[in-house]
């Protein structure tokens, strides 16, 4: 590919902004200056669809309605571990306005499923809210009414939903494993020879990046100070405002699914995958998405349910899980039980860090307490031991910054610790071990903002309810997608229009591509219509990873800046000059080398050869090199957060006040719409702090509180005041430079919570989250 | 939800012909599937039949009975609310934020803005618990006529910390905890014209009494009114709610504190805990200890104390102690 | 910094992972297996953590020899 040399905006303005060269191929756009130099990115531009969804004109997954339209339900085993021996559909098939009956089958007969299985084939109950079959009726309650005549002859079986008992040698086993499997190791690329024995798998020794290094024994050795203590975190639930579901549209011809996914080209590869259709014939639409967190990635068992429901039937299916389906079966964020410790110098200088941990992600995997221990300090020994351990209960998936949220809370009050055993400010500590330039920034910005001069020694607020300062760190890699392309039409009308797969789940996707491209062809974002979550378009990335800004954008700006050239080569002659002459701002093309001569862009679209003109871009490789397959990771995106807090000492009691949090997502793109994601963000902190945890009852298996009314969500009064501070970190690795924030948002708020909650009180709580029972507990009064 | 047939009541005796089971018969399967029940602001009876705990054949529909949503008050008389008077509209009124001030701060703190417009007095009193077994399909509870109170050794971290030897469930309404201690009665129709008149603690029924019921309410009666004795300018009070959150919850804990004080000094005192036993109670050691004494910062918490004898909490809730404690003192020391 | 490989392991053609940083694996993605102890793996045969042979559905598990495997469609 040929390339060219562009010098790209370097570093953080106000404090250490300078240039790079990259090399970058020659048909990509020159460098953008720093924001301050631009008119459209990384101002306040309002949300393009702001207007459809106040008005509930956006019409979400949940609102489709199509001619003819049945509705899906499916039947869930009330007990959690269970053998399928029979089951009788006749009668729900019967019932009068149903329309399919369909029961969860494996293709693996009974001589080749583990421990025995059956020989109809019914997959063995696992958890309490695991599908087994599913009706597609003229409403919901129909279908529900007709689930209740399936007959399912179980033969039940021992339990466990407890992640200390899982993993006593009696426990009952999730997952029978061979014997020889026990001992066997998949080897391969990275890693992935962890072993499973009873209940336990593990352990995995590392993380993107991350990992082992140095001999952690000897590290303590020359350690003037340790910190070790064991951490614990709760399960956590999802909780999108739209549930998980799906409408599937069965024709001869072609498939249409209308989803609430955070990823349509997977659902869409899924589905032709499941159906043994070629993609062609599936179709994916997310045109608005009531909310993901990353638990949206797939096409789901219910998703799959409601295909069949439609083949069988003939008809549209319309599948949406209600709340306690969300709670009980669309995943969570695993528990955990962190053991940590860490060695450190009597300058702070870090010299050991050892990690374990346990935790349940369910019947699934994923409860690892993630890389942030292994990755964001600078320490030259480092080991840990993360173990999933399976209990029979709803699996986990991922949810905002997986592992790290979990991991921070160890982390980082760990540090807080070591800080005061220091007897240096936890600023302080951070200084020295911290080699991140950006969150020295925010450390220091943040500092100001939130006034943390306040901070008084722990415990030493007078009166019953005592105040506290705390902060913490976070780190998220800046992770893209490759496999990530823009489409742009130019109309005679003059008309323009973006077209890609990518879903907007919500952040702002739609409203960051119109300002991209009205950057780049000199226009407005309201002029600009973007048509995306639609995999007749282009294929776009999953919402995930926080990668869709870093991986969508460059191809909008790229793509923009073809059609730009294009449009210079159509009008070149008529203003008299070369088309690398032009320039285009302000609604016109205008010559370089004569300002008076120029034409508006309308008028130049107008005075196309065809009707439209149609450029692409996709994802090209990061500049400065590094490469990873399809997806591409470079740097950090930090983030520090400063929480202040109310300790109640009679009532035990905690109020979040105030949270400043200070952020980095390489160029910002939208102001308002990082603020909404960073609010965001912190409000699930404060709530996986305080508030949220599943309660599930050990001796029955089932969640108690699947609910919106005993599963605690914060509303208004328990929202703290919140203040962003943006830190623009230019690194010149793309067209735009841009990346997400979803993530990084919601790591180190708990954290800096429980950091706030132990300089109120004087003492510290290892749990999540932080109830009145221990804060309570802590102060000896129960 | 299940498919039912409604029926819109014009009058107390028309309803009362109309309905044939109470909701708690219904879920402890004490009647036929051919259940008439009654339906005022719909808030908790529309819960359980979404959650399929209930499946009525018929809804009653009695909050369009004319002459039960008024609230009347006199110097003399006190203080008389309709049944169907909603929250909202208690919220409202000044006359019982002037006079009867645990009252008013009980309703204001029930529910939400948009659930008080909705929930009627009647309706509160009437409720069923939120114990999280009771309210699951799953859990056929000591409520719901098993044996088995799985809270007992379970997930009590919500449950009573007092007489919760059966069942540990704890009531609903943090309205009837004002009430309570405001001395209020229940006024109570029967379907052969008859009327009687109940007072708060009376109107409730211990799991140990019988745990399929929570009030003493039959199939064939109606909450009509709530009456209140005057209140003097003696009279102080507070309450005071505790949820796990601010916003809207219900009470982990709650106290009324009704004072008759003279100068600084307490004549007479009730306190009622909600939250703390299946049923409101008057904390009769509370009140023993403040009465005759100045309200101190002192004798608060002497009071608070000794609400708390003999409490036994479960393995989960044994936080609810110091909580009580804190709550009660504080309201004792904001009557003054 | 350094690059990575992918694995040249052939994992059954319906295992999926979902890693921690967004990004799918398996199918007609790269497997990296940059984190194991934050992957999400599934079957899309089985619609989840457990495989039609009611067995854990893992990396180092679904590979020749197990019952319900199938090869990638290469």
């Amino acid at each position: 590919m040929d390339t060219k040399k562009v010098k790209f905006p370097h570093g953080i303005p106000g404090h250490n902004l300078s240039e790079v060269e990259r090399e970058i191929p020659t048909g990509e756009p020159p460098a953008w200056p720093i924001n301050d130099d631009l008119k459209v990115v990384g101002k306040r531009v309002k949300r393009t669809d702001a207007l459809a969804k106040v008005t509930g004109a956006a019409k979400y997954t949940s609102d489709i309605q199509l001619q003819g339209m049945l509705f899906g339900r499916m039947l869930r085993s009330n007990y959690p571990h269970a053998k399928i021996k029979s089951i009788d559909t006749s009668a729900a098939e019967k019932y009068d306005g149903v329309y399919a009956v369909h029961v969860f089958k494996n293709a693996v007969g009974m001589a080749q499923a583990k421990d025995g299985g059956n020989s109809a084939g019914f997959p063995d109950v696992k958890f309490a809210g695991q599908p087994i079959a599913g009706v597609a009726a003229i409403s919901v309650d129909v279908a529900e009414e007709a689930l209740k005549l399936i007959k399912v002859d179980y033969e039940y079986l021992p339990f466990v939903v407890d992640l200390e008992e899982a993993q006593k040698p009696e426990a009952p086993v999730v997952f029978k494993t061979d014997v020889d499997q026990e001992d066997r190791g998949g080897g391969g690329g990275g890693q992935s020879g962890l072993k499973t024995k009873g209940n336990l798998r593990g352990p995995s020794t590392s993380s993107f990046f991350g990992g082992p290094r140095g001999d952690v024994e000897k590290g303590f050795e020359t350690a003037d100070f340790i910190v070790e203590h064991v951490y614990r975190t709760q399960v956590h639930t999802h909780c999108s405002l739209e549930t998980h579901g799906v409408v599937v549209d069965w024709r001869p011809d072609n498939v249409t699914i209308y989803a609430s996914t955070q990823n349509t080209n997977s659902v869409r590869h899924e589905f032709a995958e499941m159906f043994d259709l070629p993609k062609s014939k599936v179709r994916v639409i997310t045109e608005f998405m009531g909310g993901g967190f990353g638990a949206k990635h797939s096409l789901g068992n219910f998703g799959v349910m409601a295909g069949h429901l439609s083949k069988k039937s003939g008809r549209p299916v319309s599948m949406m899980l209600d709340r306690k389906e969300e709670h009980i079966s669309s995943g969570n964020r695993p528990n955990s039980v962190q053991y940590l410790k860490i060695g450190a110098k009597k300058d702070g200088t870090l010299t050991a860090i050892k990690q374990k941990s346990h935790g349940t992600a369910g019947v699934g995997l994923g409860a690892g307490v993630g890389r942030i221990a292994q990755v964001m300090y600078e320490c030259p020994n480092f080991s840990t031991e993360q173990y999933d351990v399976f209990t029979h209960a709803g699996p986990g998936a991922a949810w905002r910054a997986p592992g790290n949220v979990q991991g921070a809370f160890g982390l980082e009050q760990a540090m807080d610790e070591l800080a005061e055993k220091l007897n240096m400010d936890p600023l302080a500590l951070r200084d020295v071990i911290d080699k991140s330039d950006v969150r020295k920034v925010e450390r220091q910005r943040g500092a100001k903002q939130f006034d943390w001069s306040r901070r008084k020694k722990p415990g030493s607020d007078s009166g019953t309810v005592k105040k506290g300062l705390g902060m913490a760190q976070s780190t998220w890699p800046r992770f893209v997608n490759l496999n990530s392309t823009v489409e742009i039409r130019a109309y005679k009308d003059g008309a323009i229009e973006v077209r890609s797969g990518v879903q907007d789940i919500g952040t702002g996707t739609k409203t960051i591509l119109a300002q991209v491209v009205a950057e780049e062809l000199g226009m407005k974002p309201e002029d600009i219509t973007i048509r995306i979550g639609d995999t007749l378009f282009p294929t776009g990335p999953g919402s995930g990873g926080s990668i869709v800004t870093g991986s969508i954008t460059p191809p909008a700006r790229n793509a923009a800046y073809k059609l730009k050239l294009e449009l210079f080569d159509q009008v070149a002659k008529e203003l008299e000059t070369v088309s690398s002459k032009l320039s285009m701002s302000g609604g016109f093309i205008v010559s370089q080398e004569d300002n008076s001569k120029k034409i508006a862009v309308k008028d130049a679209l107008k005075k196309m050869r065809t009707e439209q003109i149609t450029t692409s871009a996709s994802r090209s490789d990061d500049y400065g090199g590094f490469k990873m397959g399809s997806f591409l990771a470079h740097g950090d995106l930090g983030s520090v957060q400063f929480a202040e807090v109310s300790v109640d000492t009679e009532t035990g009691f905690v109020k979040v006040d105030k949270i400043v949090a200070a952020h980095s997502c390489g160029r910002p793109l939208n102001i308002t719409q990082l603020e909404g994601q960073i609010n965001g963000g912190v409000i699930q902190g404060v709530s996986y702090a305080l508030y949220e945890y599943r309660v599930m009852d050990n001796e029955t298996g089932h969640q108690m509180n699947g609910n919106l009314d005993q599963y605690k969500l914060p509303f208004a009064m328990e929202i703290p005041e919140i203040e962003t501070i943006i830190v623009e970190d230019y690194g010149g690795r793309s067209s735009t430079d841009a990346y997400g924030i979803g993530e990084p948002a919601n790591i180190a708020t708990a954290v800096a919570v429980a950091n706030a909650v132990y300089n109120a009180i004087g003492v510290r709580i290892y749990e999540l989250p932080i109830t009145p029972d221990k804060v309570l507990k802590a102060l000896n009064k129960i | 939800m299940n498919k039912f047939s409604w029926y819109d009541a014009k009058t107390v005796n028309d309803a009362l012909e109309q309905v044939n089971a109470t909701v708690s018969e219904v879920l402890a399967s004490k009647v036929s599937d051919q259940s008439a029940v009654f339906k005022c602001g719909g808030t908790d009876l529309l819960d359980m039949m979404k959650e399929g705990l209930v499946a009525p054949k018929k809804i009653v529909n009695i909050k369009n009975i004319a002459g039960l949503d008024a609230i009347s008050y006199h110097q003399k008389s006190g203080l008389k609310i309709g049944a169907n008077v909603t929250l909202a509209q208690m919220e409202a009124n000044a006359e019982i934020k002037q006079n009867y001030l645990a009252l008013h701060q009980a309703v204001a703190h029930a529910g939400t803005p948009q659930i008080r417009n909705m929930a009627s007095l009647g309706g509160n009193l009437a409720q069923r618990t939120r114990c999280w077994y009771f309210r699951s399909l799953d859990h056929e509870c000591l409520r719901k006529g098993s044996g088995t109170c799985f809270a007992r050794n379970g997930e009590n971290e919500f449950h009573a910390i007092m007489k919760n030897g059966s069942c540990s469930s704890v009531h609903a309404s943090s309205v009837s905890t004002a009430l309570m201690a405001f001395d209020a009665s229940v006024e109570i129709a029967a379907a052969d014209g008859k009327k009687r008149t109940v007072k708060m603690t009376e109107f409730f029924v211990t799991p140990g009494d019988d745990s399929s019921r929570e009030s003493i309410l039959e199939a064939n009666e109606l909450i009509t009114a709530v009456i209140i004795p005057p209140s003097g300018s003696k009279t102080k009070s507070y309450y005071i709610k505790q949820g796990a959150r601010e916003s809207y919850d219900w009470a982990i804990a709650d106290v009324a504190v009704v004072l008759e004080v003279s100068g600084s000094k307490c004549k007479n005192a009730n306190i009622v805990l909600g939250a703390a036993a299946p049923v409101p109670i008057r904390s009769e050691a509370a009140s023993t200890a403040l009465i005759g004494k100045e309200i101190t910062e002192q004798t608060a918490k002497d009071s608070a104390e000794a609400s708390m004898k003999g409490a036994t909490p479960l393995s989960k809730n044994a936080y609810k102690v110091p909580l009580f404690k804190a709550i009660v003192k504080r309201a004792i020391l904001k009557t003054t | 910094m350094k690059n990575i490989e992918p694995s040249n392991i052939k994992f059954c053609r319906f295992l999926r992972s979902k890693n921690p940083y967004g990004s799918l694996e398996g199918g007609e993605n790269e497997w990296y297996l940059i984190d194991d102890a934050n992957s999400i793996c599934w079957c899309i045969k089985a619609t989840g953590g457990a495989g039609p042979d009611n067995g854990l559905v893992d990396p180092p598990l679904c590979v020749s020899g197990r019952a319900c495997y199938e090869p990638p469609v290469s």
